[in-house]
């Protein structure tokens, strides 16, 4: 199902969170919201739920204007940040919760259910805990849960709030792709809410780029990575560095750059390496420019010739390899 | 049990002697004292005071309009709890801190208000087309008023523990207002509304100051146990009033005791599998693989 919202608002009083959006999300993509918190994001999506009512504006579901119904009539899977699970349920009532409480004609034969409700278990490998209850479980799984539940009403869209935030690193890695991988065999509409870029990048296949209650541009990561629209998008995707020489100005990322431990080449900036720190595949260099205050921070591959010389405190010659104007 | 881990209270023996020399002295003493009076009393003479159909007709009267007064106080309780956690409107500090009221009033006070309210030319009486003051309801309203505070305060720090992201989840998944409240919002309540109805429950059975004024103890009509004690101990009759003091420490401790086991038994999963029962198809428990 399509999603278009068009000239939405939302005020919460004087406060404008959310001005004159428009956004067109195609059926089955994957959708990110992306921006720092109070950008208005979530805010966005309670409203696409239905949770929260826009103070004008239209959200249509495949052209069908859905503003005014209410959340039990849009058949939206949501996912909360913190999971929302029902404590005093099974992993198997939490899950088939949303079949159970439909009214009498619409509501399968209660085998039909338990069927619908163990294939959910077994799609998010959770088999084996069908009957344990909530707090028994890990982060990871109860995100899973979460998932299963939301997805078992058929739901023509789903939303998640910030899904993984709540969640430590490793496991957030792996059931961002997992979820990634779901999504690309279910083919559901789906529109995530992050604060993280990497995770954005990573799964979406397009993102939105919010900041103070406006879209700042929507493209796919591609897209958005090379041809950032304005500074706050190209600050906001990764760091940064300044540097200036005379007239010359340099804005350039941390991979942009090339090091050299030899004297003086064309180009070439002197400056010391004043920390050094192996990160996997990449290292960082902490860079001191001869000519200014600034430190730059450099990433370069781990496998870079002579990083297994440079020591702190060393010589080394930089050139950025990309300037962008702004 | 007595193992003593490190705790912020030092001294677990010297804790646990010091808090049983008090208790004794507070609460047990008292009591024994009053089985040590009864005891004197023959098996005959004990018979023909509990045979006794004023002392019937008022346990009877006690426990109805307490049972009534705790079922009514427990479910204003929860009205009033959910609006006091969950909204915020001007003035409900104020509120907050008028909940705490009927536990500082002395209770005279309050039966005094509310009989000048209810009576039959008093400001409510005169409009209500029915008695209030001076009948059941009268007791009843006495002891609602009484009893609040203990079902609101019990049900507000779980009410303000329960995330609003669960309510908006059961709406998300299509559940109706009544679906979500009955499925959701009771079986997490319950235990802590079971505490509130049974301290609401105690304290009605005992309650004197405030039901003495607006009963007007009659006999076979609205005279409650703590009342018939009184009037017994007015007369000289020692004896009767003992008795009727060991039948309501039995009588409460009975009552307190069964509820603590339903307590212990019910919990918010099987009180999900006991609505579940009454209303929406259910699927047979397999056993985990």
């Amino acid at each position: 199902m399509n999603i278009r919202i068009k000239e939405l608002n939302k005020y919460f009083n004087q406060f404008h969170v959310l001005q004159n959006i428009n956004l067109d999300i195609r059926k089955g993509e994957l959708i990110a919201l992306l921006g720092p918190s109070g950008c208005g994001k979530t805010s966005l999506l309670r409203i696409i739920a239905g949770l929260e009512q826009p103070s004008s504006g239209q959200i249509f579901f495949n052209d069908q204007d859905i503003s005014k119904k209410d959340i039990r009539e849009r058949r939206i899977g949501y996912m909360f940040q913190h999971f929302a699970l029902f404590q005093h349920m099974t992993v198997l009532e939490n899950i088939s919760f949303g079949l159970r409480v439909k009214p009498k004609k619409e509501r399968p034969s209660a085998s039909n259910i338990l069927a619908k409700a163990e294939h959910l278990l077994e799609m998010v490998q959770l088999g084996n805990l069908a009957n344990r209850y909530p707090e028994e479980l890990s982060g990871g799984q109860k995100q899973r849960v979460a998932l299963a539940r939301a997805l078992a009403i058929d739901p023509s869209v789903l939303l998640l709030d910030e899904p993984f935030s709540a969640l430590d690193t490793k496991v957030r890695r792996e059931l961002r792709q997992w979820l990634s991988n779901l999504h690309h065999e279910i083919q559901l509409t789906s529109v995530f809410v992050t604060h993280d870029q990497e995770e954005a990048m990573e799964i979406a296949d397009r993102v939105v780029i919010m900041n103070k209650g406006v879209i700042e541009q929507i493209g796919s990561p591609k897209e958005i990575l090379d041809t950032p629209k304005n500074d706050f998008v190209y600050h906001f995707l990764g760091e940064t560095n300044h540097f200036s020489v005379g007239e010359q100005n340099f804005t350039f990322r941390p991979h942009e750059i090339i090091l050299s431990i030899h004297t003086e080449k064309i180009g070439y900036f002197e400056a010391e390496a004043i920390d050094i720190r192996p990160l996997g595949a990449v290292t960082k260099i902490v860079l001191k420019p001869k000519d200014s205050d600034y430190p730059i921070e450099a990433q370069v591959p781990n496998t870079t010739r002579d990083l297994n010389n440079l020591n702190k405190g060393d010589k080394v010659y930089f050139r950025p390899i990309m300037d962008f104007e702004i | 049990m007595f193992s003593s881990k490190y705790s912020v209270i030092p001294g677990f023996w010297l804790s646990l002697g010091y808090t049983l020399s008090w208790l004794s002295l507070i609460v047990l003493l008292p009591l024994a004292a009053l089985f040590l009076y009864a005891s004197h009393i023959h098996f005959d003479q004990l018979m023909t005071i509990l045979g006794n159909k004023q002392l019937q007709s008022a346990l009877k009267l006690s426990l109805y309009t307490s049972f009534y007064a705790s079922l009514l106080a427990s479910i204003l309780g929860v009205f009033l709890a959910w609006m006091l956690t969950r909204y915020s409107f001007t003035g409900k500090k104020i509120i907050d801190s008028m909940v705490d009221l009927p536990l500082a009033l002395p209770t005279a006070i309050a039966g005094i208000a509310l009989t000048t309210l209810y009576a039959p030319n008093g400001l409510l009486g005169s409009l209500l087309p029915f008695k209030v003051a001076y009948t059941p309801l009268g007791i009843i309203i006495a002891m609602v008023f009484v009893t609040i505070p203990f079902t609101i305060r019990t049900l507000e720090p779980i009410i303000k523990d329960i995330p609003y992201s669960v309510e908006e989840a059961a709406k998300t998944l299509g559940a109706t207002p009544l679906q979500s409240f009955l499925y959701i919002i009771f079986p997490m309540l319950f235990p802590a509304w079971l505490t509130g109805f049974s301290l609401a429950m105690a304290r009605s059975l005992g309650e004197y100051g405030s039901v003495v004024f607006i009963a007007a103890n009659i006999p076979y009509k609205t005279e409650i146990l703590p009342i018939l004690i009184v009037s017994k101990l007015d007369q000289f009759d020692y004896t009767g009033a003992t008795v009727i003091s060991l039948l309501m420490l039995l009588i409460s401790f009975a009552l307190l005791f069964a509820i603590n086991i339903i307590q212990r038994w019910i919990k918010p999963h099987r009180l999900i599998w006991f609505i579940t029962h009454l209303s929406i198809p259910r699927f047979s428990k397999k056993k985990s693989s």
